[in-house]
């Protein structure tokens, strides 16, 4: 007997220090390469899903919420080091490299359309890293994580402005009533919304990554619910698609809503409807 | 205009871009007037005069390189001209203090050591409120602003202009049209943000001591320009 | 004839515009003066205001102003065989719901999010400091977005600028927001936050986070602000805005030089403006004196 429970010991042990125990459950914050690789990951599957067939849009909306999670928290990492500039500015120039690359696919000789998605999300990557290197070598900031979170969030923000594209635009039904160039500037503005808010709406000396992340999964079904309402408006053809990305989007919208205020109970000081605060000197 | 020029065009307009956001004079605490300049963030202020700047260029857009540029040019310095007349009139008569620059009052401008403002020869020094760093807009940063809403607008029609006569054979003209204003704007907006690192927040524009940090700036867009533009060229004319 | 008539009705909708956009940006602290609002409960003045953080002024009303658009661009396409007029004007109204929701929904979780980053401030959530706040809050970006669109509609259809309107809407919407975030704030930020500190001196960086917790009666709201920036701070954003667009448009309607002829008249305006700026700062440095204790 005493002897099973002493090697029953030992197998626990050396279970708890292996490496896969580590990945798995050790990690306190998620860190920027791995939330990376899942969007990237993630997001080229839910990209070709909508290519290949309408109908999978609504399972490819949910596989596209880690690419939001991905960005915001790339600019969480890079605003945390106090940039001077804002928030703000970060997202806007992330977004603005991988919208601005997403938007090269549209004029891409039919041809070669094999090219996309991947020459616009690795073309946003190089920019990102190329802006990280600058500002790192040549501008000398001493934020050790700007290359690499420079890359991560304009590739992110270039995977989803290339799913927003191909769900609004590759349908094979002809019937349409307007071209897809008058939504460009919504894809871009809302999402450099969704992802530089979660951490400038969470700014302050108590603000944790937890917290953060299911803000931005929040406002990822936002988002996409947003696209769902544009789809449905678009043409007659996607008229199903834009109504099932409605529903999915809202039903992870309650969903996310009670986990992020469960986190946001935890948190809080002190909740009250009304009252004075307490009398200062 | 040839796709070549178009791409060495689309260079020399995010380069300009990145330029403009010196001269302009912005600082974010301005809004509590606690400090000289426009009471935004440069970026910000940066990509608001660029946009005013690209839609009052796409009314010419027909009639040539030289129209779009100058019609690019005043509507951003209209926009910064106006700017500032509000945002010295709101100091004036909502706060109650007169236009200063802090940076001149102590001394550090750089034209040396006087404290006087370098175009009319007032005196800063005792009309800052003590404890900020200036407020409103006194005239020399006025006028740098004006010349750099002209830069600035002047590099946003070059980048308008030159992705217009990229995409003009392949498109049909409305979507040529918003499509190039699309990434103009998108061009505009990340070469807006460069500088802003270096200027950690405000300037006093082109007679403060933060100018010495242009070359940096300038070697940065000129880099993440000409990435930009040979993605953009290979986009639209190789594949 | 339909330039000019273009450019008076743009003049107009941008002046209203400009209203509200400030009074909407003072209704739930935002933007510059947020930081001063942020700082409070840092130094110990644990308020009642809507921490509306949800980004700088301009991305943010490029947003509202750029959904409520597409969606009206959209609508039109379906309606416009009933009459032109009456289609714009009701999609319009529609859009600006649709961005009103997404307002509503960003100014809530901001509010939420900030407060709880300030646990160790010991600074309550009040959710009726919240609750009441966000209707007005509402109603101003209703307003906003609404004048925007039509704005956008009259700018792309009346004053024929070759882009689509969702993209005029998201030039002008960067636009307003910088302008009402250079101009109005000043006025919540060094003047209506910092009521019991002197008038005729900025804010010194000392004093920065000490701002009004009680107001008139009892304690203050967010409320409570655009009561008092309306007679100010947004009407010089209209003025700023409204002359911006006005001015530019109706440099159009010359055409003495060709195509030159715009850029002429607005380089007279700039000249005209500025020369007005340096009066006024005469005109204060002369009337106000040298700071005094």
């Amino acid at each position: 007997m005493n002897m099973d429970i002493k090697k029953l010991e030992q197998i626990c042990v050396h279970l708890r220090s292996s490496a896969v125990y580590k990945f798995l459950c050790i990690n306190k914050e998620f860190t920027s390469p791995q939330l990376y690789l899942i969007a990237l990951v993630l997001g080229l599957i839910a990209i070709l899903m909508v290519k290949f067939s309408h109908s999978l849009t609504p399972i490819a909306v949910i596989l596209i919420w880690p690419a939001f999670l991905c960005g915001a928290n790339a600019v969480r990492q890079v605003a945390r080091y106090g940039l001077g500039t804002g928030t703000a500015s970060i997202g806007y120039w992330g977004t603005a490299v991988g919208a601005t690359m997403a938007f090269t696919s549209q004029f891409i000789n039919p041809a070669y359309n094999f090219v996309s998605p991947y020459f616009e999300i690795f073309g946003a990557l190089i920019v990102g890293a190329v802006t990280g290197i600058c500002a790192q070598k040549i501008i000398k900031m001493k934020i050790p994580v700007m290359i690499r979170d420079s890359a991560v969030l304009a590739s992110s923000t270039a995977i989803i402005a290339m799913f927003f594209l191909a769900m609004l635009t590759e349908y094979s039904a002809q019937v349409f009533t307007l071209d897809a160039y008058i939504t460009y500037p919504l894809i871009y503005i809302a999402i450099t919304l969704a992802i530089l808010h979660p951490f400038n709406g969470s700014m302050g000396a108590g603000e944790n990554q937890k917290r953060t992340l299911r803000l931005s999964a929040l406002e990822a079904s936002m988002t996409t619910g947003l696209f769902g309402l544009i789809a449905l408006l678009f043409s007659e053809a996607l008229f199903l698609t834009g109504v099932s990305v409605i529903i999915v989007s809202t039903a992870g919208f309650f969903i996310f809503v009670k986990r992020w205020f469960a986190a946001v109970k935890e948190d809080t000081y002190e909740f009250a409807w009304t009252g004075y605060p307490p009398a200062e000197h | 205009m040839e796709p070549l020029t178009a791409m060495f065009a689309i260079i020399l307009g995010g380069v300009l871009v990145g330029i403009c956001v010196h001269f302009i004079p912005a600082s974010a605490t301005g809004a509590m007037s606690a400090a000289t300049g426009i009471a935004t963030g440069p970026s910000m202020l940066s990509a608001g005069a660029g946009m005013a700047g690209i839609l009052s260029a796409a009314y010419s857009m027909d009639s040539g390189l030289a129209v779009v540029l100058a019609s690019g040019a005043t509507g951003s310095a209209l926009m910064m001209v106006l700017t500032i007349l509000g945002g010295n009139i709101a100091n004036a008569f909502g706060t109650g203090v007169s236009p200063a620059s802090g940076q001149t009052a102590s001394g550090q401008s750089i034209l040396g050591k006087s404290t006087k403002d370098a175009i009319t020869g007032w005196d800063q020094k005792p009309y800052i409120s003590p404890g900020t760093d200036g407020h409103g807009m006194p005239v020399q940063t006025h006028i740098s602003g004006l010349i750099g809403a002209f830069i600035g607008g002047i590099g946003g029609a070059l980048v308008l202009f030159a992705v217009y006569t990229l995409l003009a054979p392949i498109l049909k003209p409305e979507a040529a049209f918003t499509i190039a204003g699309v990434i103009g704007a998108g061009v505009f907006l990340i070469n807006s943000v460069l500088p802003a690192y270096t200027l950690v927040g405000k300037t006093e524009g082109m007679f403060d001591q933060k100018i010495r940090r242009t070359p940096k700036t300038l070697i940065s867009c000129l880099i993440v320009s000409t990435v930009i533009a040979v993605l953009i060229y290979s986009a639209a004319v190789v594949i | 004839m339909l330039p000019l008539l273009g450019t008076v009705l743009a003049g107009l909708l941008a002046f209203l515009a400009g209203i509200f956009e400030d009074s909407e940006s003072n209704a739930g602290s935002a933007s510059n003066p947020n930081s001063q609002v942020q700082l409070a409960p840092q130094i110990g003045h644990r308020h009642r205001y809507f921490n509306k953080a949800i980004s700088g002024e301009p991305p943010a009303n490029a947003l509202w102003a750029t959904t409520a658009a597409t969606v009206a661009v959209l609508l039109v396409a379906k309606f416009e065989t009933f009459n032109p007029v009456y289609s714009v004007i009701f999609s319009s109204v529609i859009g600006a719901l649709v961005s009103t929701l997404l307002l509503g929904l960003y100014g809530i979780f901001s509010h939420i999010s900030r407060v709880a980053s300030m646990k160790t401030f010991k600074q309550t959530l009040y959710w009726d400091a919240l609750y009441s706040a966000l209707p007005l809050d509402l109603s101003f970006g209703f307003l906003t977005a609404f004048s925007l669109t039509l704005l956008s509609f009259t700018a792309g259809m009346m004053l024929n600028n070759p882009f689509s309107v969702p993209l005029i809407a998201f030039m002008l919407g960067i636009t307003i927001g910088t302008i009402g975030s250079s101009t109005g704030d000043i006025h919540y930020g060094a003047e209506r936050l910092y009521q019991h500190h002197i008038f005729g001196s900025g804010i010194p960086i000392s004093n920065q986070g000490d701002i009004d917790v009680k107001g008139e009666y009892g304690y203050r709201n967010s409320v409570d602000t655009p009561y008092f920036t309306l007679r100010f701070g947004a009407t010089i954003t209209a003025f700023t805005f409204g002359l911006l667009i006005f001015l530019d448009s109706l440099s159009r309607v010359f055409v003495f030089a060709g195509a030159w002829s715009s850029v002429i008249v607005e380089l007279g305006m700039i000249l005209i403006i500025f020369i007005v700026t340096v009066y006024l700062e005469k005109y204060t440095r002369d009337r106000y004196g040298p700071y005094t204790r």
